[in-house]
């Protein structure tokens, strides 16, 4: 365990030198690297954690974008005060939307999932309400400012991002450490032992929903401010895909292979830009070669690390 | 009176798995339901535990009327169960399976564990002490932390067995305990059951080991397609002849 956090400390002492060393390009994509972690963080809690094969995740991401880009081009709210809002918002849509979808099995669940993305696209899309701004999206959205400091430099953003990063990653190790995170791992493992212990299997489900789009919603609303736009195309099926498969080829329920996860599906593809959209071939053979090579993720999940009172002699 | 089944029926697709089953189990008593294959022994098990809602009749547990309740209802009410074909949470560790008895104890809300309130940490060090305990009690502390899918058979028969007593049930249900189980393991097995019933918990188990049956058990109930034909000590069952004929057929 002391080993893991000199790790974690190692992985944010480069993230804190980090863009004092790249071009503005390279930052760019090091603060959507720490955005991106937090999404397919969030979208471990519903799918690596209680195994629900959540396709849709993207939706909850865009909530949260565009619910900051609204609130605060539309109605002036600054955009510190729309992040509790995008939260609960998009929490709130996470329970209503799965609610009476949380019984269906694997494949079913995932293919309803997928429906919600695309209700939501095409929502964006036919700028519904007349507030989203159909496909091209809003603009000018605001910065930040926390104690009088405005966060509006492209590196502010980036720290800002990667503080973000870190208070996601510390909610999902207390997750894990505790009765909610074995209640999903529970779940996921098996149903019927679950519920035959007392996990009531309808609550924590739906509530690994509402964690995992409020989380993905704090991303958004972040995303939103890094670009100072949003446009429908960042939230819709294929970008879930993406989220989908980086909890998978990263290692479900495994922080630190969620991180790498992310690393090899957009950081990775980034080096080959040159290449063009060809570059996407990477993203496929990684997917091909982590499923055949190893199935459960390139960096698993590990049980059995238990408080060390469990083995004293007593 | 701890249970209670009152014409109890469960068909499927018209198929009739139980048919107007009705019995009682004292408090602190082993009692052994027997019955050939298809019996409708295990339907009964999921009956009482809440897998499955009866279609008529009423089972009362403890005086409360349970006919139809959720399965994580029940359980909080003191029945805990073993599988037949084991259930366990195989990728974890047997700390962590057997902590899955612990869920209806631990006080923590979802929110402690979010943000790890005092609350948190006194709740998680109380629990998983426990969880030390019947890790102790089943002499399984060489394998705290080892992961329960790569574990022998009889190992995770017994995590089991430790995963219900750890929500300190009043009526624990075994399903066939001790299928699979070498001779050595079977006796493990009936000691266990006694020193189970001494802690004062009422046992309700399916075996197919007839002598280990009518050793352990204080009363049997015996089944044959969904109906109970008898029930009684088990000197009365051995020479019951209805049960004879079920389990040898008629000449």
């Amino acid at each position: 365990m002391k080993k893991n956090f000199v790790w974690y400390g190692v992985f944010f002492a480069i993230a804190i030198i980090y863009p004092h060393f790249v071009d503005p390009s390279w930052v760019d994509i090091g603060t959507t690297f720490a955005l991106y972690s937090v999404v397919a963080l969030s979208q471990d809690i519903v799918l690596g954690k209680a195994g629900m094969f959540d396709m849709g995740h993207a939706t909850f991401f865009g909530i949260g974008a565009y619910t900051a880009a609204i609130l605060n081009t539309t109605y002036n709210i600054p955009i510190m005060y729309t992040i509790p809002i995008a939260i609960a918002l998009s929490a709130l849509f996470g329970i209503i939307i799965s609610w009476p979808i949380i019984h269906l099995r694997g494949d079913y669940l995932l293919v309803a999932t997928i429906g919600f993305n695309i209700i939501f696209y095409q929502a964006l899309q036919n700028n519904v309400f007349g507030l989203t701004g159909g496909p091209n999206g809003i603009f000018g959205i605001g910065t930040p400012v926390i104690f009088g400091i405005n966060i509006a430099s492209q590196k502010a953003i980036y720290y800002f991002a990667w503080f973000i990063l870190l208070i996601t990653m510390l909610i999902i190790y207390n997750i894990d450490k505790s009765k909610l995170g074995r209640a999903f791992h529970y779940l996921r493992e098996s149903e019927v032992a679950a519920e035959s212990f007392g996990v009531n299997k309808r609550f924590y489900k739906v509530l690994a929903f509402a964690l995992g789009a409020g989380l993905a919603s704090l991303a958004g609303v972040i995303f939103a401010v890094q670009y100072a736009a949003v446009s429908p195309q960042t939230f819709n099926f294929t970008q879930s895909v993406l989220f989908f498969t980086i909890v998978i080829v990263g290692g479900p329920s495994s922080i630190p292979g969620i991180l790498l996860g992310t690393f090899v599906m957009f950081v990775v593809p980034q080096f080959f830009r040159e290449f063009a959209t060809a570059r996407y071939f990477v993203f496929g053979i990684a997917m091909i070669l982590t499923m055949i090579l190893r199935p459960q993720g390139i960096c698993p999940a590990r049980f059995g690390k238990l408080p060390k009172y469990i083995f004293k002699e007593s | 009176m701890l249970l209670q089944l009152n014409n109890v029926l469960k068909t499927f697709g018209g198929i009739v798995a139980i048919n107007n089953l009705n019995f009682e189990i004292k408090e602190n008593q082993i009692v052994g339901l027997i019955g050939p294959n298809g019996a409708g022994k295990t339907t009964v098990f999921n009956c009482i535990t809440g897998i499955y809602k009866p279609d008529k009749g009423s089972v009362y547990f403890n005086g409360k009327d349970i006919t139809g309740l959720k399965p994580h209802i029940i359980s909080k009410l003191g029945i805990a169960r073993t599988f037949q074909n084991i259930r366990l949470f195989p990728s974890m560790s047997v700390a962590e399976n057997i902590m899955a008895g612990r869920h209806a104890k631990c006080r923590q809300t979802w929110f402690d564990s979010l943000i790890r309130t005092p609350k948190y940490f006194r709740d998680e060090k109380e629990n998983w002490l426990k969880v030390k305990y019947f890790i102790g009690l089943l002499n399984l502390s060489e394998y705290t932390s080892a992961i329960v899918g790569s574990l022998p058979y009889g190992i995770q028969r017994k995590i089991e067995i430790a995963r219900a007593l750890a929500s300190e049930p009043k009526l624990l249900i075994l399903d066939e305990p001790a299928a699979g189980l070498n001779n050595k393991e079977t006796q493990e097995l009936v000691d266990l059951i006694y020193q189970i019933k001494d802690m004062g918990i009422t046992i309700l188990l399916i075996e197919h080991d007839m002598d280990m049956m009518m050793s352990l058990a204080e009363y049997i109930i015996v089944m044959n397609f969904g109906e109970k034909i008898a029930e009684g000590i088990p000197k009365d069952i051995q020479s019951n002849p209805q049960v004879i004929e079920a389990y040898l057929g008629s000449e």
